[in-house]
């Protein structure tokens, strides 16, 4: 918990800790789930989440990067 | 905190950062790999993006082809095809969403993807068939719904350039042909490739004006399955069609008396809405009650059934919300409700060769003959 505690203690690496949860949820949820054949337009919201993480995640990740860098 | 500290912190973060950024490009990648699959589902292409066209996504589904998916032959694989899709798609989106889309729907022939990449994944063209029979068992709408069996060979022959005949000839053989219309009903020049390349030609003689050579060369096409089998998918039966197969397998009791006239009455022609022709169907049930009382306590479940066919035929043939009957997209397979194979045989005549002058033969036996049963 400690260990948690130092590296999530800034907004900008928490924002990315929740943003790869997400990736890994939505993920998972696409593969073992039917609900997006049988409801197409929820299939569209869930797989509609994958380009919005990857820009969100993007952006998110390099400037964590970057900064850690500096 | 001290330099020490601080610094075991930044390194960690980095770890985390460049660790769950390693492992995240690599769900989405394989996320981004699904999401095309979603994008190139049935259920996404037929229920979702084009609910406009229901009524091909309906037929799809009865269909011969209903175990391939839509992408297979409307998108194609590979990136290019991909992307093309989705790029001509966009200005569709806005048509559908302003609502100034076609009703029917035109068929997009000139952007379909040419049958070698699609039906001949499959199917072997060079493939010889013979002659293969067809039993064609229809049925009068009379009180005894009489049936008629109709018994014929067609040629359908096929095989590889040098040795092609009969129907399948078209295919193994290289014919050119020019279209004049979009709908590809008027075919106006047609030209057979020799294995010397020496190209007979054949003409329409009421529009040589139209035919010029620089038109000829710029929009000639290859021959292909789609010239025949153009309803290979979306098939719009009639809903003759579709009660004379019902009866013919038992899906429709035809000891009961009138009941093909009775659904062509409730279903021919198309009603303004389905319910309204759900609703015909089943004033079947009251005919029968008032007209053969004793008949339908003795048959009841063999009415029922019946009127639940008769249902799902109404739901294969009523689309009136798209304008779309079974006369909207012609078959160009045979000659029965299009003009079909006479678009050029009986048509054009031989403009090139030692039979100049004379039209492409259009004699009945080229193709079919009939059989007697035993």
């Amino acid at each position: 918990m400690r260990y948690l505690r130092e590296v999530f203690d800034d907004w900008l690496t928490r924002t990315a800790g929740i943003v790869f949860l997400l990736i890994i949820g939505a993920v998972i949820f696409n593969t073992v789930s039917d609900l997006p054949t049988r409801y197409p337009l929820f299939g569209v919201f869930s797989f509609s989440m994958i380009p919005i993480l990857f820009i969100a995640g993007g952006v998110i990740f390099v400037l964590a990067i970057l900064r850690e860098i500096r | 905190m001290n330099q020490a500290t601080a610094q075991r912190r930044h390194r960690e973060k980095l770890l985390f950062l460049m660790f769950a950024g390693a492992i995240g490009i690599v769900f989405l990648v394989y996320g981004g790999y699904q999401l095309i699959a979603f994008m190139d589902s049935t259920a996404f292409c037929g229920v979702l993006c084009h609910k406009v066209m229901y009524p091909e996504y309906t037929v799809y589904q009865v269909s011969p082809h209903s175990r391939v998916s839509c992408a297979e032959c409307h998108v194609g694989s590979g990136a290019d095809y991909l992307v093309r899709s989705k790029v001509t798609g966009i200005p569709l989106v806005f048509v559908t969403l302003a609502d100034t889309y076609d009703r029917p729907i035109p068929t997009p022939v000139e952007n379909l993807r040419p049958a070698r990449e699609t039906c001949e994944q499959c199917h072997r063209p060079e493939k010889f068939t013979g002659d293969i029979i067809r039993i064609h068992t229809t049925y009068l709408p009379d009180e005894k719904n009489t049936k008629k069996v109709d018994t014929r060979a067609l040629r359908v022959g096929g095989g590889e350039f040098a040795v092609a005949r009969d129907i399948h000839w078209h295919i193994g053989a290289k014919v050119w042909y020019l279209p004049l219309d979009k709908s590809r009903q008027e075919i106006g020049w047609v030209g057979v490739e020799g294995s010397n390349g020496q190209l007979i030609e054949y003409a329409d003689p009421k529009r040589t004006a139209e035919l010029t050579s620089q038109r000829i060369q710029d929009e000639k096409r290859l021959m292909d399955c789609m010239d025949c089998h153009n309803r290979a998918t979306h098939i719009f039966r009639s809903p003759e069609e579709l009660i004379d197969t019902a009866l013919t397998q038992g899906k429709i009791d035809s000891s009961l008396p009138f009941i093909k006239k009775l659904g062509l009455d409730a279903l021919d022609p198309p009603n303004s809405s389905l319910s309204e022709a759900i609703a015909k169907v089943e004033a079947i049930k009251s005919y029968y009650q008032a007209s053969y009382a004793q008949l339908y306590q003795e048959k009841k479940a063999a009415i029922d059934a019946a009127v639940v066919e008769l249902k799902e035929i109404a739901r294969l043939t009523t689309f009136p919300d798209m304008n779309v009957s079974w006369q909207t997209y012609r078959d160009n397979i045979s000659h029965q409700e299009s003009p079909g194979c006479f678009r050029c045989h009986g048509k054009l005549v031989e403009t090139t060769g030692v039979q100049t002058g004379k039209a492409i033969d259009a004699d009945c036996k080229s193709c079919h003959y009939s059989l007697a049963l035993p």
